[in-house]
């Protein structure tokens, strides 16, 4: 019997620093992956770095050792006032960087990806550094896999279905299983909760505030439901539509409008708009104007986490209050034009509906009937088809213009994470198949494991043109793959040919040519497969991975970089391989199945019906 | 605070500091600094840029635009 080898124990404390100069949206889904860590790794303590106007939330979060916020008003906007040079700002820069550098962190984790945190993480002394960073002659650096995947996606503007959120837990639960050895927390505890942050109503009692009256003071017997008012997207007419057919058919049910101060005036024509509607009884009554909050101000987020956490649903477009809603459990449906990545920006959970689309298409009946189904899912426990409940309606066409999803939280034995379940299946584009392609790809590189193809496609949603086009792709994946193999076998060439070299610059005459010879051919193969991003979204994958991995090689020598740019083709090689066999498997789920005699249902035929 | 002395020995202090893990050695903190600085003001002027349009666009909005998540133009 092999010995088994015994991961480290997780040392007596970890110090981890946080930067999340990034949105609102960024900042809560980091809190959520932290959540996470926290529940497995008690004793990590969390220093957060955050932009003073996207800090309220976290400091709601009780676990969190630390907040060091970048007040961006006090330099950023004097400079740009003109008020203070930028030298004055440079100094008070220094000043509030001074606390961060009095330790040396056990782990420095950047989630902010953007150009000033890569300065900051470079700045910063860390035992472990995740993310965008420096390197000492300052130029960029990303090392670690998943930011290395993320940014090779990003900049060739490929999507894949891996939720924001889960790729960053799963990268800092890796690190930190690797150098901290396994967790002694509790791995089933649900990261969502209404207890995630800790303001609680009762801490509000002394707020002077109307609209924290208005809510206290509201019929809590009656059903709440949240409207997100957004002065861009889909306008109030449209969202009048939905709520007032909320309002006719559902008489439980009483709506709370949020949203900044820009929707102000906004929301008083919105409740202009439904009054003039021939609802029958008392609307007023029904509507609660909480308008004018954001979560930027630190009592008005304590407000709207009271708010969001006491209402069924949260009806909105893509905003933060989404991501908020999400973290206290409240189930949000979700309005979201098809250009829109839902798995950066949708929320995270179980439960939640996606109405997506072109945005013409999307019209307040889909709405409506998504909604209307999801909230009856403990009558009908979805044995009821989504097809079925719109036809009902008269809304058949309603629904064939628009991809209504659910989100759901996998298993850990199916791969864990969210996905957004397409309720009314329709056959699946090559987008789509390509992005599902990416997303394996993803799994299968840093996470070691993904689904089965045949658990999330069914023969049904392949047609013949996406059959068509994964035969003529399967060659060309082949293609690279080979190429991959052949520019690892040049990369440990370089090696060889460089065993030995005193300086990279002074060398015979032979041994240069031999060398340059070696990178003209690696040269050559790495053009090969950028070219090949032009036959496939997932060849566009591949190769801005492996421009991404080229530019952070962290070698500086030749033999060095001949070593790593052997292991970084032998990544693609991988991938390269994968995609292969996830074609096959793609295939093999449209391949037709053999029916047993037992089972065939013999229809009559007219002819039959005929002689009857 | 307010005058150049300062700023040096703000510099100092944190210089004094990041040099003492090894793996900083010979960073210019200075530099650093106004690097961060200056990718700091141009992000909150491309926000500030891509706010506009977005509150300003019919439709629905490009969310692709209020994201600054992993844009990273002109680095490397």
């Amino acid at each position: 019997m092999a010995p088994t080898v015994k991961a480290p124990d997780a040392p007596a404390s970890m110090h981890c620093l946080v930067i999340q100069l990034g949105q609102a949206q960024e900042v809560l889904q980091s809190l959520m992956a932290l959540r996470a860590v926290k529940e497995l790794y008690p004793q990590i303590q969390i220093t957060f770095v955050v932009k003073e106007s996207t800090a309220a939330p976290v400091r709601r979060v009780h676990w969190i050792e630390q907040i060091v916020s970048f007040p961006e008003n006090q330099i950023i906007d004097t400079i740009l006032s003109g008020q203070k040079s930028e030298a004055q700002g440079l100094c008070e820069v220094a000043k509030w960087l001074r606390p961060l550098v009095q330790n040396t962190w056990d782990l420095l984790v950047n989630w902010s990806y953007n150009e000033s945190s890569s300065f900051l993480t470079g700045l910063l002394p860390a035992r472990i550094k995740l993310g965008y960073s420096r390197q000492k002659d300052l130029s960029f650096a990303n090392i670690d896999g998943w930011s290395q995947f993320l940014q090779a996606l990003e900049r060739a503007s490929v999507s894949q279905n891996i939720h924001f959120t889960d790729i960053l837990t799963t990268q800092i639960l890796t690190v930190m299983q690797i150098h901290f050895g396994e967790p002694s927390g509790n791995s089933e505890v649900a990261v969502t909760s209404r207890g995630f942050f800790s303001s609680e109503l009762d801490d509000l009692v002394g707020l002077n505030h109307l609209a924290h009256s208005q809510w206290i003071q509201r019929d809590s017997s009656r059903r709440w439901l949240t409207l997100r008012l957004s002065n861009k997207g889909k306008g109030i007419e449209f969202w009048c539509s939905v709520i007032s057919r909320i309002f006719q058919r559902h008489p439980e049910c009483n709506l709370v409008l949020v949203g900044g101060e820009d929707v102000t005036e906004i929301s008083r024509n919105f409740t202009h708009h439904l009054l003039a509607s021939s609802i029958r009884g008392s609307i007023e009554e029904r509507i609660l104007n909480l308008t004018g909050m954001t979560a930027n101000n630190q009592e008005q987020f304590d407000l709207l986490t009271a708010v969001l956490g006491g209402c069924h649903w949260l009806f909105c477009e893509p905003c933060e209050e989404a991501h908020i809603a999400a973290i206290l459990g409240t189930r949000v449906l979700c309005v979201m034009s098809d250009s829109v990545d839902a798995y950066k920006q949708g929320p995270y959970g179980n439960g939640h509906y996606l109405v997506r689309g072109k945005t013409a298409n999307i019209l307040p009946e889909s709405v409506y009937g998504a909604w209307a189904y999801g909230a009856s899912e403990w009558s009908h426990r979805r044995q009821t088809k989504i097809e079925k409940h719109f036809s009902e309606f008269g809304w058949s066409a309603e629904l064939s213009n628009v991809q209504i999803h659910r989100s759901k939280i996998r298993n850990s034995d199916e791969g864990g994470g969210v996905f957004y379940e397409l309720l009314n299946k329709s056959q699946m584009g090559i987008a789509e198949w390509s992005t599902r392609a990416t997303e394996h790809l993803g799994r299968i590189w840093y996470c070691g494991w993904a689904p089965k193809v045949s658990d999330e496609l069914s023969r049904d949603q392949i047609n013949r043109d996406l059959i068509i086009y994964l035969r003529e792709l399967k060659p060309l994946a082949e293609q690279v793959r080979s190429l991959c193999e052949k520019a690892e076998s040049y990369a440990i060439e370089l090696f060889r040919a460089t065993e030995g070299l005193k300086s990279d610059r002074l060398m015979t005459l032979e041994r240069r040519q031999c060398i340059n010879q070696i990178a003209s051919k690696m040269k050559e193969i790495d053009d090969s497969i950028i070219m090949f991003g032009n036959k496939g979204t997932v060849f566009l994958a591949l190769s801005s991975i492996l421009e991404v991995m080229m530019h952070n090689l962290l070698g500086s020598r030749l033999r060095e970089l001949g070593q790593e740019a052997a292991l970084a083709y032998r990544h693609l090689q991988e991938g390269a391989k994968q995609l292969v066999l996830y074609i096959d498997q793609t295939l093999q789920v449209a391949r037709p199945v053999r029916v047993n005699e037992g089972q065939v249902v013999v229809l009559e035929t007219s002819e039959k019906r005929g002689n009857v | 605070m307010e005058d150049g002395e300062d700023m040096a020995t703000h510099i100092k202090l944190l210089q004094g500091k990041v040099e003492a893990s090894p793996e900083a050695q010979n960073k210019d903190v200075d530099k650093i600094l106004a690097c961060f600085l200056g990718a700091l003001i141009h992000e909150h002027q491309k926000n500030d840029i891509e706010n506009q349009i977005a509150s300003q666009a019919e439709g629905f909005s490009d969310h692709a635009l209020n994201s600054s998540l992993l844009k990273l133009k002109g680095s490397g």
